[in-house]
């Protein structure tokens, strides 16, 4: 039952943030310059509509989350695994800090293998092999074959 | 009569070796990544929009559209042999169908997926083919106040339709209009949203969005999920010749699927999930032996796989002659349009009859290919199941990541991407629907458009919206979809 619980009150939280990113929005909206010509409906109409829906339906997905009369979460029942999250992330964040000064065969390499990793699989030679060809194939197949630019990063004079 | 002259024309167009290479392009595509878990038909057509900037936009879309119709039919694939549905439309088709190739009846139930979807998918593309003209011709008469209303009627259907529940609905619609919100104003050219970034005054592009809910957010929730992790490839038994007795109880599932199907894609009522259900369920009750529902009956594979091809020709209808998607891969098909700079609605019949026509006669074509492609070659799709899912899921996210980067080349795109990719997890660990948020992304804007003229040819008076009758009509509808959801619930308990 504890764990419903931590549902529970994780389903509020993000009630709350969504009326929070609506709270937001009503305060931005309110920053934006209106010329008086369009001072009937004009830029901030529907942004101050979206601001109010989402307060609302963020207040009553929370409280719906605290009565406990939200339908079952039902992805709750089995614990989530946080390493491969965690190695993923890593993945994503170290592909977009390596893209451009280390070159898009580098960053997609690495975040291949990281994207493996955090799927379970530990077969390290076999991932680190595919991961680079496969970075090598995409870099050679889209800026030749399609004419896009990728940065080549430290391997600009290998490729 | 006039719709059967369109249609030659449009085989005309449809014809042309370059054409058929195109929708064979697309169809095959479409099997594989129907057959592929974690990448789908919205994830795919967004990935492939800027490359296919430069190209011939009738030639675009009949690869568009059959990758559409292929992915449906390969999805059944991955249902049957995997237990892990390929695409949202055939969670149904998982069950019996996953039974039935335990039990060494797999060829049999890839035999009546592929068959069904066939038959569905061009029954479907009939009705498309003679009921879009109608809409067409009632579309004309369409103000801003109508679309307004219809747009409205389109976010209250998909949202309550789609996910758990009406609120978890309405918030993704929400969260997905206000991204849409983000950038230049198009009427006045204010800036919205920006925050101050430069790189935000365009807009967050809908391939961002697409791929961090649909491939970063979808990535790090099956990581998350040891249960979705290891699944077991069960290998075709039996023969895809199917016997009488098959034959005999799945033609009827087959045609009731479609009449189920088609309407709920062509009503702005919610893609493709709703109609493959009420098919499961209408199946299990009409079946000679329901007692078989759980041990792998034919019928309930039959019956949803028709359901949900029948159901993506249905959803062309509102696309295509109003403007109107009603799923994610829909929208996604809507922005594009908007990348030609094309509007799909009633004008495009007039201005751009040679696009449509060609991709509507392109659809009986690509489900020939199809069935062509995903029966006696289905030994081949299989291969594709082998790839282990560490370097599947590897491959997805590289893709990904690439092809937000060279929207313009700029790493802040990617920043966004994990924004959205966050958001895209959680939404599915807490299941909310993603759909509503793509259509609310896509269709916001339009909308808002829309509402703002209808305002200023009233001059303000916000009653044009209850005083057109057509409108009014609309916006009523709209409000019994909130509502009566909720009056059920309240009688219930």
């Amino acid at each position: 039952m504890d764990r419903n619980r931590v549902g529970a009150a994780a389903e509020a939280l993000l009630g709350l943030a969504v009326a929070a990113l609506g709270a937001f929005i009503a305060v931005e909206t309110s920053t934006i310059t209106v010329s008086p010509v369009y001072a009937k409906v004009g830029p901030q109409a529907i942004p101050y509509i979206v601001a109010g829906a989402l307060i609302l339906l963020g207040l009553l997905f929370a409280g719906a989350a605290l009565r406990g009369t939200a339908p079952p979460d039902a992805a709750g029942r089995t614990p989530t695994d946080w390493f491969p999250l965690v190695a993923i992330s890593v993945g994503l964040v170290a592909q977009m800090l390596l893209l451009e000064p280390a070159g898009f065969v580098i960053a997609a390499a690495v975040l291949f293998f990281c994207v493996a990793f955090g799927f379970g699989s530990r077969r390290y030679v076999r991932d680190a092999a595919i991961a680079v060809v496969l970075a090598v194939v995409v870099y050679i197949g889209f800026t030749r074959g399609l004419n896009l630019q990728l940065p080549a990063g430290v391997l600009a004079g290998v490729l | 009569m006039q719709a059967l002259n369109a249609l030659f024309d449009g085989f005309a167009t449809a014809l042309t070796w370059v054409n058929l290479g195109w929708a064979f392009l697309g169809v095959t595509l479409g099997t594989a990544i129907g057959i592929l878990p974690g990448i789908g038909p919205a994830l795919t057509i967004a990935l492939l929009l800027p490359v296919t900037a430069h190209l011939d936009p009738t030639a675009a879309f009949i690869m568009f559209a059959g990758l559409y119709y292929g992915a449906m039919y390969g999805s059944s694939t991955t249902s049957i042999l995997l237990n892990t549905p390929g695409e949202s439309g055939s969670i149904m088709t998982a069950i019996e169908g996953n039974l039935m190739a335990r039990q060494g009846r797999g060829a049999a139930a890839l035999a009546t997926a592929a068959i069904g979807s066939f038959i569905a998918g061009t029954i479907g593309t009939v009705l498309l083919t003679f009921l879009a003209p109608v809409v067409v011709k009632l579309a004309l008469r369409f103000g801003p106040a109508e679309y307004f209303a219809l747009m409205i009627l389109a976010f209250t259907t998909v949202s309550a339709m789609l996910g758990a529940s009406l609120l978890r609905g309405l918030i993704s619609l929400f969260l997905g209009i206000a991204i849409g919100l983000v950038g230049t104003d198009k009427l006045t050219g204010q800036a919205r949203f920006s925050l101050g970034y430069l790189e935000l005054l365009g807009g967050v592009d809908v391939v961002v969005v697409a791929v961090g809910l649909f491939a970063v957010g979808e990535a790090l929730y099956v990581a998350s999920r040891p249960e979705l992790r290891n699944a077991e490839i069960i290998p075709i038994k039996g023969s895809l010749m199917m016997t009488r007795e098959e034959w005999r109880r799945s033609w009827k599932p087959w045609l009731r699927g479609t009449f189920l199907g088609f309407p709920f894609g062509a009503l702005p009522a919610g893609g493709t999930e709703i109609p493959t259900f009420l098919s499961y369920f209408t199946e299990k009750k009409l079946a000679r032996r329901p007692e078989d529902f759980g041990k792998g009956a034919i019928e309930g594979v039959a019956g949803p796989e028709a359901a949900n091809n029948a159901a993506v020709a249905g959803v062309l209808v509102p696309l295509l002659t109003l403007g109107l998607p009603t799923s994610a891969t829909a929208a996604i098909l809507l922005a594009a349009f908007q990348q030609y700079g094309l509007q799909p609605g009633p004008l495009l019949f007039v201005s751009n009859s040679t696009l449509v026509w060609g991709l509507i006669a392109s659809l009986y074509i690509g489900n020939v290919m199809l069935l062509v492609l995903n029966l006696p070659l289905v030994g081949l799709w299989v291969r594709l199941l082998a790839i282990p899912q560490p370097l599947l899921y590897g491959g997805i996210l590289v893709f990904s990541t690439l092809g937000v980067y060279s929207l313009n080349g700029r790493v802040f795109d990617l920043i966004i991407l994990y924004v959205l990719g966050v958001l895209g997890y959680l939404m599915r660990r807490f299941e909310f629907p993603v759909a509503p948020c793509i259509i609310g992304l896509i269709l916001g804007p339009l909308a808002e458009e829309q509402f703002r003229r209808a305002l200023s040819i009233s001059q303000g008076d916000w009653s044009v919206f209850v005083t057109h009758p057509i409108s009014a009509a609309l916006l009523v509808l709209a409000a019994l979809c909130l509502v009566v959801p909720l009056a059920f619930r309240l009688r219930r308990g």
